[in-house]
């Protein structure tokens, strides 16, 4: 039950910071929310350990929610191996995060506002790490994007930064509510939410061999819907218009939500339901394609932009494609492993950005610093550790789970598994040529721009803050990679589902020395050739033919990958198409159009026509109205001497010789004038 | 049981009389007497609550006034769980538009009388338990509707709204009572207590075709389902703030009662599978169509009044689905809508009554002056797009949910609606809360009233403890939709 407090002391730090931030001022109420992420850091830690330890498994239900005759969703937490794995990487960053906004945000009259909606966030993504079934999880996975939506939009008299809210709320709507129809449809076809009933019913019917074509195209339908919903989440291909711009949210906001936790969300989904991936072949190979269609776009991108943390940003969702591609390639273990370590140096490196912001002034054009070495060299030492990680240097963090991927990929012995590996290599070099790129833009080249205030390193907190990113950027990979992707380690085996055809060690035995130092080759080819060419940009001579190469002749590539592959411009001419085709069709032709004739308009003209009609024909004797009154007369005259037998006829002539008048009359008589 | 029934109805004679009182005293008296014979019907209602049996089938507490032999109609009234939710929550609306009048100038004991008799419709309307009676009251809640409109509204066109209003609802209607009386004419009765009068085994099913299409025309309008939802727009514009509160909450709630009650349990059930597939396809249509157009209106009301269609076109499809998921949904998101919307369209009043303009493009940046009004309404407009954790996501995922098992492909049309009613929310409510106070409109700056503020909690307590704990609502449901399914 302890485990219980890990999500208690961040719902109570939320209703605390927001309720009563402005009534016992907002230093207070900082502080003991950024305590109360700390005990809940630390309970979570050793829950870690504990877990690793014994291997116990906890439940707890906290409410029955939903109860229909034939299926009930719980309220129900799960803290499996995974689920704490998640737990510790959201509230330790989660912590820190919380400690750098209480100097990063000092300003800010309402920093508590700020310090809840973070809690809040907190709250939701541990509700969707820990949650046993689809629905709860859900509630997570909408929660999540609501704290973005507070937090992207937190500065909200800017104009961009609500569009960007609204923006992120709108494409991750997109896909969400594919997810909730692949919930549905596993609701329907397995009658719980739960993942335990899932899986093992899944297993059941897998192993029978009772699979309808019905069921089976169904549970793809659903699968392929919920990877739409982590492709949205997790901003990959198509899908990551949002990200880029959510960066106008603060950047503590960036680093917990947009790096480290919220869009890791769609892997987390993947993992949990990792059962269901792994018996559609054809749809894992899809997700690693994607993935490394995501890592090799958003990489390029990343080398073409200006804005630090849009470098930054584009960095992460390339990052998020090298985990959904481990997904893909079904070694979910390993995906989890990544995002493990990424989560501690991408932080690193969003909050190192968020100090070279603070201390040039709130200016994130990387072509108005420069020469900030000599004033940040702490600041430095984070980004240059930070960006020696990302790319995959031996001993940091990420050498441990990126190049297991890349191994993984071309030990897969299957021609899409070749292709992942070279895509991911051609990523793994941009990784290294943006990295290089932005910190000689930041720290090396002369300074430009005009600072009006002299840099200085940031307040202790946020030093502090970095200090402990930094040792944990170093060592996390380490300590957890025996854990995580060690040789038969059964730790995740609870929760994730492995390859049925044994450990993926033995694959990756065979290859060959040269592929496997491969990606650390290419790391540092880029790596210096990012060093040469932007060397030669900033202190070569003014016309060389490097400098003529980059910047003239290829103004349309760069043009393209700045705005990679025009996909904003794409999906705001769709949006705008589909507003203004709906104002025509739907408000203007029907609303205002067709319903109303048919409606109110229409019956008001008709009974306009027709007592226009009865008094003409009031005031004329016509045709028409003697052969009504002659026809009326028939009918009295049967009416009157039926009792003696007359004929039938009598009446229908009477009927027909009054229709006749009044077709006369309708269509003749009423077009002369009275 | 019969007991405690009596006890309503001399509440309800008292409120007769109250109304004959108010026609003669000043207004000072009126506010109060009005305020208090409401609030000691919805105690009283609420009391009901504890002692309704919820396992029992069927209608509770139903008493007999009178009975008039020589036609056959008695003057009967009863409960069951549906009814005295609905009930309850009309009371509560009748006392939140007496509350937010309460300092109002033009006709003010005229007003007062309008809610006492709304009142006093809205009860016989959910209670009488015979079909000519229902046929009375369903028509004479036109009466307090349209005046409300026309006497009260704000612009020149409310003329014309008010005559949209009652032109759609006297044709509905019509229908109505040709198919009531085709009822009586071949079975000789209309009491709702006997099954058989409607349920259909009377009927061949060829005559059941009629009376169902002639039925559902009736509550299509009330509804609205969409070719006949023209006039709901048009009067949320033109009426004011507690017309559009008791349009969204309670008018649109009775078409859906009407089509639970007397069409699916009627002469629904002998014909429901020949036509329940064009009815479920009209809906999920409406759904998409009115979201559609909610996206590109400017008035506020207006885009609150498509997502009411659109809202209520969904707990339609939920009714349609025929399965005990889709019912529950139906309930939930009915009761959901009606606190909801109510209360969004309360909030908009607020605007209105403080700088006199509803069009959004007038607006920005009013979390900086409004900021508890902004809390509110992003609440909820999250209520709005059925966020997790309020009551109206615990109703579409179960409607969702019903449609999956019923008609599964539907379910990608009824996505795109989904999506859309995100988009005209969220646009809504960032266009005007965030940015920059546009300073031509905004004068001066008065966030909520303290009885204003008290209203809506209540209601947002409502939306979020029942999206916690949906069984409170429920488990009033439960056995009417295991008897509708058996």
């Amino acid at each position: 039950m302890s485990t219980l407090l890990i999500l208690l002391f961040p719902l109570m730090a939320f209703v605390y910071s927001l309720f009563l931030g402005s009534i016992v001022g907002r230093q207070i109420s900082i502080v003991i929310t950024c305590g109360a992420l700390f005990i809940s850091a630390v309970i979570s830690v050793l829950g870690l350990f504990e877990i690793i330890s014994t291997g116990e498994i906890s439940r707890v239900v906290l409410i029955n929610w939903i109860t229909a005759n034939d299926f009930t969703i719980d309220w129900g937490l799960k803290f499996d191996q995974q689920a704490l794995i998640m737990c510790v990487v959201i509230t330790v960053i989660s912590a820190n995060v919380h400690i750098y906004a209480m100097d990063y945000m000092k300003q800010d009259p309402r920093s508590q506002v700020f310090s809840s909606y973070l809690s809040l966030f907190t709250l939701f993504m541990l509700i969707l790490v820990c949650a046993d079934n689809l629905v709860f999880l859900y509630v997570g996975w909408e929660g999540v994007g609501l704290a973005s939506f507070l937090l992207i939009g937190y500065w909200n008299t800017r104009y961009s930064a609500v569009k960007a809210a609204v923006k992120a709320m709108v494409t991750n709507r997109v896909s969400d509510i594919f997810f909730l129809v692949g919930i549905l449809l596993i609701m329907h076809l397995y009658g719980s939410v739960n993942f335990d009933i899932i899986t093992l019913t899944h297993l059941y019917v897998q192993q029978q061999h009772i699979v309808s074509s019905y069921h089976s195209w169904v549970l793809l339908v659903a699968c392929v819907s919920i990877f739409i919903g982590a492709v949205g989440k997790s901003a990959q291909i198509f899908m990551h218009v949002w990200l880029p711009d959510a960066m106008e949210g603060p950047t503590p906001v960036s680093a917990l939500l947009h790096a480290a936790t919220m869009v890791t969300a769609g892997v987390v989904l993947l993992i949990k339901l990792s059962w269901l991936f792994v018996s559609f072949p054809g749809l894992s190979v899809c997700i690693a394609i994607i993935g490394s269609l995501t890592g090799v776009m958003a990489s390029c991108a990343s080398v073409f932009q200006f804005d630090i943390k849009k470098v930054i940003a584009y960095s992460t969702c390339s990052q998020l494609g090298y985990m959904v591609m481990a997904c893909g390639l079904n070694y979910y273990n390993v995906a989890l492993f990544h995002l493990f370590n990424h989560a501690f140096f991408k932080a690193l490196l969003f909050l190192g950005a968020g100090s070279i912001i603070h201390a040039v002034a709130d200016e994130q054009d990387m072509r108005r610093m420069g020469g900030l070495a000599n004033f940040l060299p702490f600041t430095m030492l984070c980004i240059i550790v930070g960006s020696l990680a990302i790319m995959g240097i031996p001993f940091l963090a990420g050498f441990y789970s990126k190049d297991v991927i890349l191994e993984l990929a071309v030990s897969s012995y299957i021609i899409d598994g070749l292709f992942l590996y070279f895509m991911a290599l051609f990523a793994a070099f941009c990784t290294s040529v943006y990295s290089i790129r932005m910190l000689m833009f930041v720290f090396f080249f002369k300074p430009k721009g005009s600072h009006t205030v002299t840099p200085v390193e940031a307040d202790y907190y946020m030093t502090l803050v970095l200090a402990t990113l930094l040792v944990f950027s170093c060592i996390v990979g380490y300590i957890f990679s025996d854990y995580f992707v060690g040789f038969g380690t059964p730790a995740l085996s609870d929760s994730v589902a492995y390859l049925p055809l044994g450990y993926f060690y033995n694959n990756t035995l065979l290859v060959s020395p040269l592929v496997k130092n491969l990606p650390l080759i290419v790391s540092i080819v880029g790596w210096v050739l990012g060093l040469v060419i932007m060397y030669k940009l900033q202190f070569g001579t003014k016309y060389n033919y490097m400098r003529y190469l980059i910047l003239k002749n290829n103004y349309y590539f760069t043009t393209a990958l700045y705005n990679p592959l025009f996909f904003n411009t794409l999906y705001n001419s769709i949006f705008i198409n589909i507003y203004k085709y709906s104002y025509y069709i739907h408000t203007k032709t029907l609303d205002k159009g067709i319903w109303e004739y048919l409606g109110p308009v229409g019956i008001y003209r008709l009974l306009n026509s027709m007592s226009f009609h009865t008094r003409n024909m009031a005031n004329s004797l016509t045709l028409g109205l003697g052969l009504m009154f002659f026809g009326v007369v028939f009918i009295y005259i049967y009416l009157i001497f039926s009792a003696c037998s007359v004929q039938y006829y009598m009446f229908n002539i009477g009927i027909w010789v009054c229709l006749l008048g009044i077709v006369y009359y309708e269509f003749v008589a009423h077009n002369k004038k009275i | 049981m019969e007991y405690n029934y009596l006890f309503i109805w001399s509440i309800i004679i008292l409120l007769c009389l109250l109304i004959i009182i108010l026609s003669t005293t000043g207004y000072n008296y009126v506010r109060p007497i009005t305020l208090w014979g409401a609030q000691m019907f919805l105690s009283l209602n609420i009391l009901l609550f504890g002692i309704l049996d919820l396992a029992r089938i069927g209608f509770q507490f139903v008493y007999e006034l009178c009975r008039v032999s020589y036609v056959n109609i008695s003057y009967m009234m009863g409960f069951d769980g549906m009814s005295m939710c609905l009930l309850a929550l009309s009371t509560f609306l009748v006392i939140m538009c007496i509350i937010c009048y309460w300092h109002g100038k033009y006709q003010l004991t005229a007003y007062f009388l309008t809610m006492s008799v709304s009142v006093w419709v809205f009860h016989h309307v959910f209670t009488v338990l015979d079909l000519i009676l229902f046929y009375i009251a369903f028509e004479a809640i036109l009466t307090p509707m349209f005046i409300l409109l026309g006497v009260w509204g704000s612009r020149e066109r409310k003329v014309y709204a008010a005559y949209h209003l009652f032109l759609y609802t006297v044709l509905g209607s019509f229908f109505m009572m040709v198919a009531f009386f085709d009822i009586y004419m071949h079975t000789g009765d209309t009491s709702i207590l006997i099954q058989d009068v409607i349920s259909g085994n009377k009927y061949h099913q060829d005559r059941g075709i009629y009376v169902y299409v002639c039925l559902l025309l009736a509550f299509a309008i009330k509804i609205p389902l969409v070719p006949f939802h023209i006039w709901l727009p048009e009067a949320h514009v033109e009426a004011p703030t507690p017309g559009s509160i008791l349009l969204a909450g309670v008018l649109l709630k009775l078409g859906s009662y009407g089509l639970m009650r007397f069409v699916y349990n009627g002469p629904g059930i002998a014909t429901s599978s020949s036509l329940t597939l064009y009815l479920f396809t009209i809906a999920a249509l409406g759904f998409v169509y009115c979201s559609f157009v909610a996206w590109n209106q400017q008035d506020m009301k207006k885009i609150l009044a498509y997502s009411s269609v659109a809202h209520m076109n969904m707990a339609i499809m939920g009714l349609f689905s025929q399965n005990i998921a889709g019912l529950e949904g139906f309930g939930i998101l009915m009761l959901a809508h009606g606190f909801v919307a109510s209360a969004l369209f309360y909030l908009v009043g607020m605007v209105y009554e403080r700088y006199k303009s509803r069009l959004v493009m007038y607006y920005s940046g009013l979390v900086l002056i409004l900021p508890r009004w902004s809390w509110f309404l992003f609440i909820l407009v999250l209520g709005n797009i059925a966020f997790p954790g309020t009551v109206n996501f615990v109703g579409e995922l179960l409607i969702t949910l019903g449609i999956a098992k019923g008609f599964g492909y539907l379910i990608f049309v009824i996505y795109i609606g989904m999506v859309l009613t995100l988009i005209y929310s969220f646009f809504l409510f960032a266009r005007i809360c965030f940015g920059i106070i546009k300073e031509p409109l905004i004068r001066y700056y008065s966030d909520m009233t303290r009885i204003e503020t008290y209203l809506l909690r209540i209601l947002v307590f409502i939306v979020i403890y029942s999206g916690f704990i949906p069984e409170v609502i429920n488990k009033f449901f439960k056995i009417l939709w295991s008897s509708l399914t058996l």
